[in-house]
């Protein structure tokens, strides 16, 4: 009788610990878990970043064996509440406009200056793939207007019923033999071009000359 | 026979009529359902989101105070702000107006706000070239023949959104001239499931500053804390058309040490031991443990109170003339004499169940409210039940406590 009750404040006591961890809280339901984003962390990190949830490593112990943290995170806005598409986008942004912006750099001598545009179905969401695209080349220090170039009224007549993957590489053009673009500036553009698909593409414009980066 | 088909044909439409009739009400109200849901889903969000926003300015500006973006004061219109994909322009006059709060209190940013509507407005702009429809901001040199920019020389874009589970603040600052050039650009992130810092605006503080704050009111009181009590217990009269003499209310003073149990402070236990010393009613000792587990929250909350919920058990006892209360019998004014002179000594110990309410604040102060179960006591006609009914009676006391940690 001693033993079991021993067993049983042994496993409250453990279970007081592990009372957050989510895989205990399936009875809140398929909509709970999918709005956390978990991660596993070693324990010195996970305090750092939750010092009032995580206590600090203990020499002794951290010798013996590693411990590690599982950090769940509720996502800000939960699901369902913007499109599916959208989420992925957004939840992925700095790493999607990153890969475009380092290729970009890598192809543009340093005193190019940088103009951007994004193209989405939705103008918010051109608006943030655009803010965050021009956030990224002007941190990593390059030249970066706000402004955008200028198509001719006839020009922008043609191009919108192509498609985007077609109409970028001709709007490149046109912008250089119109004067639109210099020699010295080079044009981002950043497009989703697929429906379906939640990966971004990007393309940079040279001297019109129309170059797909990813 | 017709005229019965006809009937059942009749029947059968309007049936269908109002079948659909109902089932199309009934995807109205469900569709204003998820309507009202969503509606109210975002307000909560946007409720958290503002404090993490504002948190994001005060680093923002905070960083200004320390490295100006400008050599000397110089005017700046705030172009643009952006909120979240899918909140309300309600959320965009907050911020703004918490940045326009922060600047004005630091001057040492050397940004100065200045008014300019035609900047986010909607332009026209016709000149030989061609016409160009555009935000003011992103054609300035419009705006400057048009004599409609007040001397800013700057404008401030802030673009907030939610990623994942963190809030990211992009913001940047471009000339206001023909090359709309970015002058400064800092993008900074918030973990969402730390709480907001609630800098207050006229000393900010680095997040650094802010986290060792944190930390330092974390480990304030350490795993081990010092209770020190004052804790008031009053017995339940006697029954009534009983011949009891009420028991007095017992006053303690208690010590002993509490023991975190879990790092977030959700679970806590103490030993407690107290005394009392009035010589003329009751002197007594008392052993008490204690389990307590947080109700608010699954951590303890700094900024907020923090309710707790507790059980344990009591030892305590008695002597003096109080003792004699705590007996089968109702004591005469003879004993009650004997026991206050010293003459007869007489001693109660009783054990008991307590639980209670606990509600501590900043982790210093606490007050508490509970109640007692004395099984031993219970066939004392100088003691009653608190909660009485024709199925139970129970609680033959209750009592509040004011507690100081160290």
């Amino acid at each position: 009788m001693d033993f079991a009750l021993l067993l049983l404040f042994s496993a409250l006591f453990g279970f007081s610990d592990h009372v957050n961890d989510p895989i205990h809280q399936g009875w809140k339901g398929r909509s709970h878990l999918r709005d956390l984003q978990c991660e596993r962390l070693p324990q010195a990190e996970a305090h750092r970043r939750h010092p009032g949830f995580v206590p600090p490593t203990d020499m002794r112990s951290q010798t013996q064996m590693q411990i590690d943290a599982l950090v769940c995170e509720r996502q800000v806005v939960s699901e369902g509440l913007r499109s599916a598409r959208d989420e992925a986008i957004l939840s992925q942004l700095d790493s999607e406009v990153a890969a475009i912006v380092s290729q970009a750099i890598a192809l543009s001598a340093d005193d190019t200056r940088f103009m951007v545009d994004a193209f989405y179905p939705s103008p918010q969401m051109a608006g943030k793939i655009r803010t965050a695209t021009l956030q990224e080349l002007a941190e990593a220090g390059r030249t970066t207007s706000t402004k955008m170039p200028l198509l001719a009224a006839a020009d922008i007549e043609i191009i919108q019923g192509l498609r985007v993957q077609d109409a970028l590489p001709i709007a490149c053009a046109r912008l250089f033999a119109e004067g639109n673009l210099a020699a010295d500036q080079a044009f981002v553009g950043v497009a989703l071009i697929r429906a379906e698909e939640t990966q971004l593409h990007g393309g940079l414009c040279q001297a019109g000359g129309w170059r797909w980066l990813r | 026979m017709k005229r019965g088909v006809m009937l059942a044909i009749v029947a059968v439409l309007m049936t269908s009529t109002v079948l659909s009739t109902t089932a199309t009400a009934q995807q109205r109200s469900d569709a204003d359902l998820q309507r009202s849901q969503v509606e109210a889903l975002r307000l909560q969000l946007a409720n958290s989101i503002h404090l993490k926003a504002f948190d994001l300015l005060d680093e923002l500006v905070y960083g200004w105070t320390k490295t100006p973006p400008f050599a000397v004061d110089t005017a700046v219109v705030v172009a643009d702000v952006v909120v979240p994909l899918g909140f309300g322009s309600g959320l965009e006059a907050l911020i703004e107006n918490h940045l326009a709060d922060l600047l004005l209190k630091h001057p040492e940013t050397r940004v100065r706000l200045a008014h300019c509507p035609s900047c986010a407005a909607l332009t026209v702009h016709s000149d030989s070239t061609g016409t160009v429809i555009s935000r003011g901001v992103d054609n300035p040199a419009a705006l400057g023949q048009a004599g409609k920019i007040t001397g800013a020389k700057q404008a401030l874009f802030l673009d907030f959104e939610a990623e994942g589970s963190a809030l990211v603040l992009r913001a940047r600052m471009t000339t206001l001239d023909d090359n709309l050039t970015i002058t400064m650009a800092r993008t900074l992130s918030s973990s969402t499931s730390s709480a907001a810092l609630l800098r207050s605006g006229d000393r900010l503080i680095s997040a650094d500053e802010a986290r060792e704050q944190y930390l330092d009111a974390l480990q304030g009181t350490g795993p081990v804390a010092i209770p020190v009590r004052l804790q008031l217990v009053q017995f339940a009269q006697p029954t009534e058309g009983g011949l009891g003499i009420p028991v007095p209310p017992l006053l303690w003073i208690q010590t002993g040490i509490e023991l975190h149990l879990s790092h977030a402070r959700d679970w806590s236990a103490n030993i407690i031991v107290g005394g009392i010393w009035i010589p003329q009613l009751y002197n007594g000792v008392m052993l008490e443990a204690r389990v307590n587990r947080l109700l608010t929250g699954t951590a303890v909350s700094l900024t907020q109170p923090n309710l707790y919920l507790f059980a344990g058990g009591v030892l305590t006892t008695v002597t003096g003339p109080t003792a004699l209360l705590m007996r089968d019998q109702v004591p005469g004014v003879a004993d009650l004499i004997a026991a206050a002179t010293g003459v007869a000594v007489q001693i109660t110990t009783y054990p008991a169940l307590t639980t209670g309410l606990d509600l501590r604040i900043g982790n210093r102060l606490g007050m508490t409210f509970f109640m007692q179960f004395t099984p031993t006591l219970g066939t004392s006609p100088n003691i009653g039940t608190w909660v009485n009914s024709d199925l139970i009676s129970f609680g033959n006391a209750i009592g509040g406590e004011v507690s100081l940690w160290f």
